[in-house]
């Protein structure tokens, strides 16, 4: 007997959104972990729950920004059509965010870590920064508006090399959607041991846990830069035209400025023309900087001008004539430094580089094998 | 038309402009991203690029509104790469007869990867390298998987290569069963083909120097490049290009050119290294024992012996 369904007035009430931020491969496995067992903790906990990931948000590209989102909803109430939820921008409860450059970063999405997160979420960032640290570069780099909400801060490395379950321990601290008896319950159902229990419970006594009261003024942020939407002109279009919105795409700051920069498909009528930059000049409606996890840094005074370095740059982002790293487009895969004769480049941390600070957290990143997400 | 060779003798020459240029969706450390980019350096401005569905496709082409391409580029079906080479080469061709179009080289690269041209787009690939257009080259860049969908087996898989496909377990433990299939000497076998080679991202220019040569050999032309994947072959970002460059030295990846019936190595590593060096580094080969990899090593040197026969005798033999 299926009993009635009926809808809340308040949909979004009922409704509890995780969403997982991590890089392209680095994490995909560990956010398929964690994004599984909440799933699962969810269901046994009465609640309809599952996790998926979008391939627009990258979950399998190298160093790439990438989510993973997990979905609790009610059984009691019906879902409802989009356009009866708006607004739909305040979406998420819950972010959990895998390494501390993210913290820097805009998404794959051109958005912020706080684009769709409700104002009282609860924030859980791996890091062995301290939260007074991470919260710095939250309102330095990410926030733009309001946030009463919770930051936890944990090492999840220490407690397994699966860094899913300290990050589930810490977010239990500040979440009470599943308990933990849940999840515990849910890793027997998932077949999953190895400790992973332990290291859940071990994690949930060590996370410190922030509150936040932040108010968008005090927040010291210098707010979402405002985007001019270029005026809907009838196509067909000329190669100005693409720039200009090309320009106004590369300021976009969040994923609704590029919804709202994009023109009606009329003006790309009759053919998909899209123009590439002139020879010579690079792509400037898509930077790739938020890819970067360690940036190449060049010591000139070793550097004997082979041009190794700018020939096998897979994103040609190493000056040919100056031998100048473009930190707007590099991805820092490190090819740079493998190839160097002599030793000149030197690959260091994007956190160490950009505000001077050290994580341990993410040293380990680069330790540990990566897992893989299929 | 006369054909312009143009070969670089050192780094230092190649052209700073890029075509291929930055701003695009690829993994950090894409080996693909460097192929295309190398590529498209050495056949310059007078290009028009084509590309079968795959990974490059899906991560180079548009963000929005934007792309990384300075030159005409577009995509074409994922069996219809050779037949889009060919129809762009004739149709440049009839343009210029009639005199629509003033008279100059154009060149037609079509990029295909192993999905795009060693298993899906095979036929097509083979229909064009049976026509005579002049300055239209095929670039075969082979990662070893269909990459984009999430590295699915493809008829260029190495032996004992886990993938999605192909994992290794208990009961099948060896991962991928079938040999790879060389593209290259197929396409050296077809008639009238002026120019086949097989290249890779290591040594330096010698990518270049091929795409150079195929384009300006006067008929159809096609390379197989060897691309690292970082994403495919469980490895760090960092090792694309070293990773090229113990493909070569170890002898796994042999770099011969085919040019008017005269085959050639163009690269004979000595001492040859163990393949050891280059599997051991690789994730997909892990699960694979010491005696297994002897074993590769073993057919590996028998099958050089075949390949210095070629050289010395400048004939086409299976190794």
């Amino acid at each position: 007997m299926i009993e009635e369904r009926k809808p809340s007035p308040n949909v979004l009430e009922d409704l509890f959104w995780v969403v997982i931020h991590g890089r392209g491969v680095w994490h995909t496995g560990s956010s398929t972990t964690l994004a599984r067992v909440l799933a699962m903790a969810g269901v046994i906990a009465g609640r309809e729950s599952y996790y998926y990931m979008r391939y627009d948000d990258s979950p399998e590209r190298v160093n790439i920004p990438m989510m993973f989102y997990v979905v609790m909803g009610n059984p009691r109430v019906e879902v409802l059509l989009p356009e009866e939820v708006e607004p739909v921008g305040r979406l998420f409860n819950a972010v959990v965010v895998m390494d501390s450059v993210s913290l820097l970063k805009e998404t794959s999405q051109r958005a912020t870590l706080f684009d769709g997160v409700k104002d009282d979420a609860v924030f859980v960032v791996n890091t062995g920064l301290t939260p007074p640290q991470v919260l710095a570069l939250l309102k330095k780099y990410q926030l733009t508006r309001d946030w009463f909400g919770k930051l936890v801060t944990v090492s999840a490395s220490k407690y397994h090399t699966n860094v899913a379950f300290g990050l589930i321990g810490a977010l239990l601290r500040a979440w009470d959607v599943v308990g933990l008896e849940d999840v515990l319950n849910a890793l027997e159902a998932l077949k999953i041991d190895e400790g992973a229990g332990e290291a859940i419970a071990s994690a949930y006594k060590d996370a410190s846990v922030t509150e936040v009261r932040i108010h968008a003024e005090e927040s010291g942020a210098t707010g979402r830069v405002g985007v001019k939407t270029p005026e809907f002109r009838p196509g067909p279009w000329n190669v100005e035209t693409y720039r200009e919105y090309q320009r106004a795409l590369s300021q976009a700051r969040s994923y609704e400025d590029r919804v709202k920069i994009m023109p009606r498909w009329e003006a790309m009528a009759p053919g998909l023309i899209e123009f590439g930059p002139p020879p010579g000049g690079k792509n400037i409606g898509f930077k790739t900087e938020f890819a970067r996890i360690e940036a190449p840094v060049i010591d000139k005074s070793k550097c004997v001008d082979c041009k190794l370095c700018s020939y096998f740059c897979p994103d040609g982002s190493i000056d040919f004539e100056s031998v100048e790293v473009d930190y707007e487009y590099c991805k820092g895969c490190g090819v740079c430094a493998r190839v160097c004769p002599t030793k000149a480049i030197r690959m260091v941390s994007e956190l160490e580089r950009v505000e001077g600070l050290n994580d341990p957290e993410l040293r380990r990143l680069a330790l540990v094998t990566r897992e893989y997400g299929y | 038309m006369s054909g312009e060779r143009r070969q670089f003798k050192s780094v230092k020459e190649v052209p700073p402009e890029d075509y291929y240029t930055s701003g695009r969706r690829t993994c950090a450390g894409c080996g693909p991203a460097l192929a295309y980019r190398l590529v498209l350096k050495a056949a310059g401005v007078n290009t028009v690029v084509l590309g079968p569905t795959g990974c490059m496709y899906v991560a180079n082409a548009h963000q929005f509104l934007t792309s990384p391409y300075a030159i005409p580029w577009f995509h074409t079906q994922l069996g219809g790469g050779g037949a889009a080479g060919v129809g762009t080469a004739a149709a440049f061709r009839a343009l210029m007869k009639k005199g629509k179009r003033r008279l100059e080289d154009v060149n037609v690269v079509v990029f295909g990867g192993d999905g795009g041209f060693a298993d899906i787009g095979f036929a097509g690939l083979s229909m064009g390298m049976s026509y005579d257009y002049p300055r239209l080259l095929y670039v075969l860049y082979d990662n070893e998987s269909y990459a984009n969908t999430g590295i699915q087996a493809s008829s260029t898989t190495p032996w004992g290569a886990t993938t999605t496909f192909t994992p290794s377990g208990k009961v099948r433990r060896i991962g991928n069963e079938r040999m790879k299939k060389n593209v290259a000497l197929i396409m050296a076998a077809h008639p009238g083909v002026r120019y086949v080679a097989t290249a890779t991202l290591w040594p330096p220019l010698d990518l270049m120097n091929k795409v150079s040569k195929g384009l300006g050999s006067g008929g159809p032309s096609f390379i197989h490049v060897l691309v690292p994947c970082p994403k495919g072959w469980f490895t760090p970002p960092d090792l694309t290009v070293e990773l090229s460059r113990l493909a070569v030295e170890t002898g796994l990846w042999v770099l011969w050119e085919h040019e008017n019936g005269r085959f050639r190595l163009t690269y004979k590593p000595s001492p040859r290294k163990h393949v050891k060096n280059y599997m051991q580094l690789q994730g997909r080969f892990a699960h694979l024992p010491a005696s297994e990899i002897d074993m590769i090593e073993e057919v590996t040197e028998r099958e050089w012996e075949i390949w210095a026969e070629m050289d010395r005798t400048g004939k086409l033999m299976v190794p």
